[in-house]
């Protein structure tokens, strides 16, 4: 069984980068502060049983009390997240732009989706552990992230620019 | 462009690197821990049990090294029923009586299913639960399977009681039978694998006991008139009610609200009284954009209530059609189950959770 205090050393240790992780998540730093710390709240309840594999265990929670909120959103998009910038074709920072389309085409993704490339590709699980997270099969997490990528990479508002002139050439 | 996992892993990195810094987040996180307390041995003494410890005693061990400490034995100590009872009424008087019970041991594997076979009188039949201690997501649910069927009962109301309490659920049961199998299944942590997926590997579910039953009961013979559901605050914090419906199922099951939009966001709150009203579920649409799936409206209070959300900004004096179905999942018609629905408006929007 876990000591209480090393529950305090555990948030100060780890909460800047659960932070983060919950940002990437709600995209908000405001609802992920208190993302993190409902979290933290459940985790304390749980301290005692939670054993060694803390970490683990306190990103099933975050990821599983973000889902629950979502569940209870209609609407995929917080209002508060602002319209992504419109691509100007000669922009000098291209690169800028690019990213911020990705990021908005990232917020556009259905969460469970989104939790499964966060896991990924930020927090640098295997597939095995994101499985665990979600409470679904590799299969499940491996068809989830395909399915993401897939959707980033048809996302018009990230299409190359050739792609996206030939497409209105051929509307009009 | 194509999003390479380098690039998402970038993207992740740099978005995610000016992550304000919060000094105060240990003191937010012992008051919510307190309050948190507080609030769990409130529902706690409401559901009938012992409140051993004072909440205060909580937050000290908190705060100042020493040896572990089981939230749950500082909060409360519920301590289950071996079994379910044998005959009880309801509160809308109906008259239960047990038909058989069983109990799973999900830390032991040779308890983990449990068929038994009752008669089938023409009563309505239920099955029981005593929801174990311990956080609900981590703790296993029986799936019920009736003569092979699965069910949709999965006592989820488990996920809202904590270890407080008898949960209930119909069963329906095939036409023209005299008897039905039900079977109460923990193996694999209640998992249903989705088209032949197998089961995930879930190494948090705590251990925990289950007693289970199955139950026939009488309804009342005439309809029982559900306590009336309290009208909705005008305002909740930020939040104006822009507008009301109520009803009395079966009655009436369904509403439509016209309301006009402050220049901001709708939240809908639901409350309802009755003995069932935790099978009482509620669907949404809003103009023509109906809610994902229906919600189930349960014995809750305003504060914590699963209030929706519709995080579109709706232009100030727009007028918009809020309106709604309630479904009874099992139930009797003579069982009735008062709900009313509150729309409010607000011009910022809060987190509903």
């Amino acid at each position: 069984m876990r000591d209480k205090s090393d529950f305090v050393a555990y948030v100060e240790a780890r909460s800047p980068r659960l932070l983060r992780t919950a940002y990437l998540l709600c995209r908000d730093w405001a609802q992920a502060e208190d993302l993190l710390q409902t979290t933290l709240v459940r985790v304390w309840r749980a301290w005692g049983r939670v054993g060694e594999y803390q970490d683990a265990y306190v990103s099933r929670v975050l990821v599983n009390t973000y889902l629950s909120w979502r569940r209870r959103f209609w609407r995929r998009e917080l209002p508060t997240d602002a319209p992504p910038e419109t691509v100007v074709p000669d922009d000098r920072i291209g690169m800028i732009d690019e990213r911020a389309v990705l990021w908005a085409a990232l917020g556009r993704l259905p969460p469970r989706q989104r939790a499964v490339l966060v896991l990924r590709f930020f927090e640098d699980l295997p597939e095995s552990a994101v499985a665990e997270i979600l409470n679904c099969s590799i299969g499940t997490v491996k068809s989830q992230s395909s399915k993401a990528l897939a959707k980033l990479r048809i996302d018009p508002e990230i299409a190359p620019p050739a792609v996206a002139s030939r497409m209105e050439g051929e509307l009009g | 462009m194509t999003p390479a996992p380098r690039k998402l892993r970038d993207l992740f990195d740099d978005m995610s690197a000016d992550a304000p810094d919060n000094h105060r987040r240990l003191a937010q996180l012992e008051r919510r821990i307190r309050s948190d307390t507080r609030r769990r041995a409130a529902g706690a003494a409401m559901a009938g049990v012992t409140v051993l410890t004072a909440a205060g005693l909580f937050i000290p061990a908190f705060l100042l090294p020493g040896p572990a400490v089981s939230p749950r034995e500082t909060t409360t100590a519920v301590r289950p029923a071996a079994e379910l009872p044998p005959r009880f009424t309801s509160g809308d008087g109906s008259a239960y009586r047990r038909l058989a019970s069983a109990t799973l041991k999900a830390e032991s594997k040779g308890e983990k299913k449990a068929s038994v076979t009752v008669p089938v009188s023409g009563k309505p039949l239920e099955v029981a639960a005593l929801c174990p201690e311990g956080n609900p997501a981590e703790v296993a649910r029986p799936r019920v399977i009736v003569d092979g069927k699965p069910s949709s009962n999965w006592f989820q109301q488990c996920l809202t009681r904590e270890g407080r309490g008898m949960v209930m659920g119909s069963v329906s049961v095939p036409k023209g039978v005299e008897q039905v199998t039900i079977t109460f299944d923990i193996t694999d942590g209640g998992c249903v694998g989705k088209k032949g997926e197998p089961c995930p590997t879930r190494t948090f579910l705590q251990p925990a006991d289950w007693p289970l039953a199955v139950y026939e009961y009488t309804p009342p013979a005439q309809p029982v008139e559900p306590d009336p559901v309290g009208p909705f605050p005008v305002r909740l914090g930020t939040q104006k009610l822009a507008g009301q419906a109520s009803g009395v199922w079966p009655r009436k099951s369904s509403f439509a609200l016209t309301v006009t939009s402050p220049g901001g966001y709708f939240r809908i709150e639901h409350l309802c009284t009755g003995d069932l009203a935790d099978r009482l579920f509620v669907s949404y649409q809003i103009g023509d954009e109906a809610s994902e799936g229906e919600w189930a409206c349960g014995h809750r209070t305003l504060d914590e209530t699963n209030a929706l959300l519709w995080s579109q900004k709706v232009p100030k004096g727009t007028k918009i059609i809020v309106s709604g179905k309630v479904r009874m999942h099992g139930g009797h018609s003579n069982r009735q189950v008062g709900w009313s629905v509150g729309v409010y408006s607000s011009k910022i929007v809060k987190l509903a959770r």
